[in-house]
C-alpha cells in the first residue's frame, strides 16, 4: 500500500512537473489569451521586485528570479520541483528525498545544523528556511544573503498556508502559471474529499489522536496536520493546546479521550500498529478495539509541500472507508 | 573541588550522637514512611481525569489477588491501574533512589556538591540510550525495549572507567575520582551531542530521553529497574555509621579502623548501580539527588544513619509531587519533569548556599 501511495505521488509530481515545464515558456513571452479560458488559465507575468514580509517581521525584496536557490526546507524543495523551478536550485537539504531529482541532487546541505561556510560557498542568491535552526537567520542577514524565512510553526498552520507557499514560490521563481495550476489541482482534490465527508456532523465526528512520537507528542489544531482533521470534521484530542503547535499529551488524557482513530506519524521510529495495540491500558481505547490504528508516511503529512493532499486523502480513506471506495 | 577544612572543625562537626539505635530511629522512619504513603495516595487519586478516591481504591484493591470489587469501566481501570499507579510508583522509586544515592555520594566524597550523576552515571546512560535510539534495534514498543538495559550498561561502563582512571597505586582519591568523572562525563556528553546531530531524524527521540520523565511509565519498566534500585538502596542503608566516620579526614578514619578504599568502592558501586537503573527508566532528572539530602540534613541533622533512609523517603515524596505538577499544571499536557525539579530545586539550592556561606565562613 505504501508503494502505491509512493507511486501515485511520483506520478502526481511528474504530471505536475510536466505542467510546470509546459507553462515555463510564458515567462519570456507575453500572456497568450486562449479561446477557451477554462482549460488553460490566464498566466500573469512575473513582476519584480517582489516585496515580502518574513516570519521574523523583516522585509525581503526579490529583485529578479533567483538562479541559485539553497533550499533548507524539504517542503519548499518539493514545491520547487512540482512547479518546475528545480533548475534554479543550487543545493537542497540532505533530508530532501522527493522527487528522485531532489534525492539524487548533487549538492546537499545540512538544514539541521546549517554550516554557514558551505552555504556561503554555494553563492546563493536566495536561501529558503522553514525554521531558525542554529541561528541561521541572523547569520545569513549578517552576510546579506537574501533569505526567505517562512516559519513552519508560526506561519504554516493550514493547508491554505501551504497553497500560499506554492503561490509565493511560483511568483519568486517566475513559475506563476505552474504554481497556479498546481494549487488548482490540489484544491480540487481537497474539494473532492470535502464533498465526500459532507453530512458528518460534529455529533458523530470521530475523535482522533495523531502520534508524532512514542512519548505522546501530538499536533494541535494550530498546525496544518490539525487542519487535515478539521477538513475531515474530526475532533483532534490534542485540541488547541493553548496555542502550542506540537504539545506532549499525558497518557491518561489520551486513554480518557478514547479516540476512535489513531494515526501514527512515528513508524519510522519503530512504533507499529501492533506495538500501539499492545501498550498497557490502551486496549480500552475505541480505536484499538475497532482496529482503527493506522500508520502514515511522516514525510507526506509533516512536510508543508504538495503531498499534504496525499496525506489528507490517505487519512480520509482510513477514517471513512465507506465514503472512499 | 574538595573543600578543605581545619581538622578540628571537621571532627567537631561530625557530632555523632552517642546512642542511636534502631529502636530510637523507628518512630522517625514510621513517620517518614507514612508521609510518603500519603503523598503517593494523593498522587494516585489526582490527575487530568477526575476519578473519585473510592473508585480509585476499589480498582486498586480489585487488582490484588483473590479480591473482587466488582467491575469498573475499562477506561477508568486502565487509567488507574496501567497508567497512574505505575507512574506514581516509578516516580517514587526513582526519587528514593536518587535521594539516597545522592546522600551516599555526598558522604563518600565529603562534598556538599556531590550528586548521583557526578562520576558519569547520567552521561554514560545517555550514550547507551542514544546508541539504541540511532540503531535499527530502536523499537519504541514497550515491553522488551532494549533501552533500559543499554542505558544501564552505559552508566556502569562510564562509572567503572572513571573509577579505573582515578585509581593510582591502589588508592582512589576523592578529588581525582571527581575529576576523572567530570572528564568521562564530558566525553560522553560530546559523543551524545555528535550522534544527536548526525542522526537528525532521531533527534527528538534522543532529546526526549535526555529530558526524562514518567509519561511512559509501565509495570514492565518497574519490573526491569526496581530490583536494582531496591538492592542498591537497601544495601547502602547499613553503611550509615561508617559514612559518619568517613566525615573525618580520611587518615583519621583509617586510624579508627575503617577500610576507606574498600568502603568507597562498595558504597559507590551500590549507589551507581541503583542510579543507573533509575536513569535507564526515567532519563535524566536533575537536582533531586543534590537537594534532597541537603534538605533532610537541615531538618534532621548530619547523622548518616538517619540521613540515608530519610533521603530515600523524602526523595520519593519530592519526585512524586514534582511529577504531579508536571502532569497537571497544564491539564492533559506534559511539562518536562526536569523543568519542575529545576524550578523548585535551583532557588532552594541557592538558598542553601546562601545559608551555608553565612553559617560556615571557611566554605566561602
Amino acid at each position: 500500500m505504501t508503494t502505491k501511495i509512493w507511486m501515485k505521488t511520483l506520478f502526481a509530481c511528474l504530471a505536475i512537473a510536466m505542467v510546470g515545464a509546459a507553462c515555463s515558456s510564458s515567462k519570456t513571452t507575453k500572456t497568450t489569451v486562449n479561446d477557451n479560458p477554462t482549460e488553460i488559465p490566464v498566466t500573469p507575468v512575473a513582476a519584480y521586485p517582489i516585496n515580502l514580509q518574513r516570519s521574523d517581521g523583516k522585509a525581503l525584496s526579490v529583485a529578479a528570479a533567483p538562479a541559485r536557490i539553497v533550499s533548507l526546507s524539504p517542503g519548499a524543495t518539493e514545491i520547487l520541483y512540482a512547479i518546475g523551478a528545480e533548475a534554479s536550485l543550487a543545493a537542497v537539504d540532505k533530508d530532501a528525498d522527493v522527487p528522485a531529482g531532489a534525492k539524487n541532487f548533487p549538492t546537499k546541505v545540512d538544514a539541521f545544523e546549517p554550516n554557514i561556510e558551505s552555504i556561503v560557498a554555494l553563492r546563493p542568491d536566495l536561501v529558503i528556511a522553514a525554521s531558525n535552526t542554529g541561528g541561521i537567520v541572523a547569520k545569513l542577514d549578517e552576510l546579506k544573503i537574501p533569505l526567505l524565512y517562512v516559519d513552519i510553526n508560526k506561519d504554516v498552520k493550514t493547508i491554505d498556508d501551504i497553497f500560499g507557499q506554492i503561490t509565493l514560490l511560483g511568483r519568486i521563481t517566475g513559475k506563476i502559471g505552474a504554481a497556479q495550476s498546481l494549487v488548482a489541482t490540489l484544491s480540487e482534490r481537497r474539494s473532492k474529499v470535502e464533498t465526500a465527508v459532507v453530512g458528518i456532523s460534529s455529533a458523530n465526528a470521530p475523535s482522533v489522536y495523531h502520534e508524532l512520537d512514542a512519548t505522546f507528542f501530538s499536533a494541535s489544531n494550530n498546525t496544518f496536520i490539525g487542519d487535515i482533521y478539521r477538513i475531515l470534521h474530526m475532533q483532534n484530542i490534542a485540541g488547541d493546546a493553548g496555542g502550542v503547535a506540537y504539545p506532549q499529551l499525558t497518557q491518561e488524557a489520551i486513554i480518557a479521550a478514547n479516540p476512535r482513530l489513531i494515526v501514527l506519524d512515528d513508524e519510522a521510529f519503530g512504533v507499529t500498529v501492533d506495538s500501539v495495540k499492545a501498550r498497557p491500558g490502551w486496549s480500552a481505547i475505541n480505536a484499538v478495539k475497532n482496529n482503527m490504528v493506522f500508520g502514515i508516511d511522516p514525510n507526506i503529512v509533516s512536510r508543508p509541500g504538495p503531498r499534504i493532499i496525499d496525506a489528507l486523502e490517505a487519512i480520509a480513506k482510513d477514517a471513512y472507508p465507506s465514503r472512499f471506495k | 573541588m574538595q573543600l578543605a577544612r581545619p581538622r578540628a572543625a571537621a571532627i567537631a562537626s561530625v557530632r555523632i550522637p552517642a546512642a542511636v539505635t534502631w529502636r530510637s530511629l523507628a518512630p522517625t522512619y514510621a513517620l517518614a514512611a507514612l508521609a510518603t504513603l500519603a503523598v503517593a495516595l494523593f498522587a494516585i487519586s489526582w490527575g487530568t481525569v477526575q476519578i473519585a478516591p473510592q473508585t480509585t481504591a476499589s480498582i486498586i484493591i480489585g487488582h490484588l489477588p483473590f479480591v473482587s470489587t466488582g467491575t469498573h469501566s475499562a477506561t477508568t481501570d486502565a487509567i488507574i491501574w496501567q497508567v497512574r499507579l505505575p507512574r506514581v510508583l516509578l516516580a517514587g522509586l526513582v526519587g528514593a533512589t536518587l535521594g539516597l544515592s545522592g546522600a551516599a555520594y555526598q558522604g563518600v566524597f565529603r562534598n556538599p556538591l556531590a550528586e548521583p550523576y557526578l562520576i558519569g552515571v547520567a552521561s554514560g546512560a545517555a550514550v547507551g540510550a542514544t546508541l539504541i535510539i540511532i540503531s535499527p534495534l530502536y523499537v519504541a514498543a514497550w515491553i522488551f525495549s532494549p533501552m533500559p538495559p543499554a542505558a544501564f550498561a552505559g552508566a556502569l561502563i562510564a562509572v567503572v572507567l572513571a573509577y579505573g582512571l582515578a585509581r593510582t597505586a591502589g588508592r582512589v582519591g576523592a578529588t581525582s575520582l571527581i575529576l576523572s568523572g567530570v572528564a568521562v562525563s564530558s566525553m560522553c556528553t560530546s559523543l551524545v551531542t555528535y550522534l544527536m546531530l548526525t542522526y537528525n531524524t532521531r533527534t527528538l527521540a534522543i532529546l526526549n530521553w535526555l529530558l526524562g520523565g514518567f509519561n511512559t511509565a509501565s509495570w514492565a519498566k518497574i519490573a526491569i529497574a526496581a530490583p536494582y534500585m531496591a538492592i542498591g538502596s537497601l544495601l547502602i542503608l547499613p553503611f550509615g555509621r561508617l559514612l559518619n566516620v568517613m566525615q573525618l579526614e580520611e587518615d583519621d578514619a583509617r586510624q579508627l579502623g575503617v577500610d576507606v578504599e574498600r568502603m568507597k568502592l562498595v558504597v559507590l558501586a551500590l549507589a551507581s548501580l541503583a542510579t543507573a537503573a533509575a536513569v535507564s527508566v526515567s532519563g535524566l532528572i536533575g537536582f533531586v539527588g543534590l537537594i534532597v539530602p541537603h534538605a533532610v540534613r537541615m531538618v534532621w541533622g548530619p547523622d548518616y544513619r538517619r540521613l540515608l533512609p530519610l533521603s530515600g523517603f523524602f526523595g520519593a515524596s519530592f519526585l512524586i509531587l514534582a511529577d504531579v505538577v508536571a502532569r497537571s499544571i497544564n491539564p492533559g499536557y506534559e511539562v518536562p519533569i526536569g523543568v519542575v525539579t529545576a524550578l523548585v530545586g535551583a532557588p532552594f539550592f541557592l538558598y542553601l548556599l546562601h545559608r551555608q556561606n553565612g553559617a560556615m565562613p571557611e566554605h566561602a
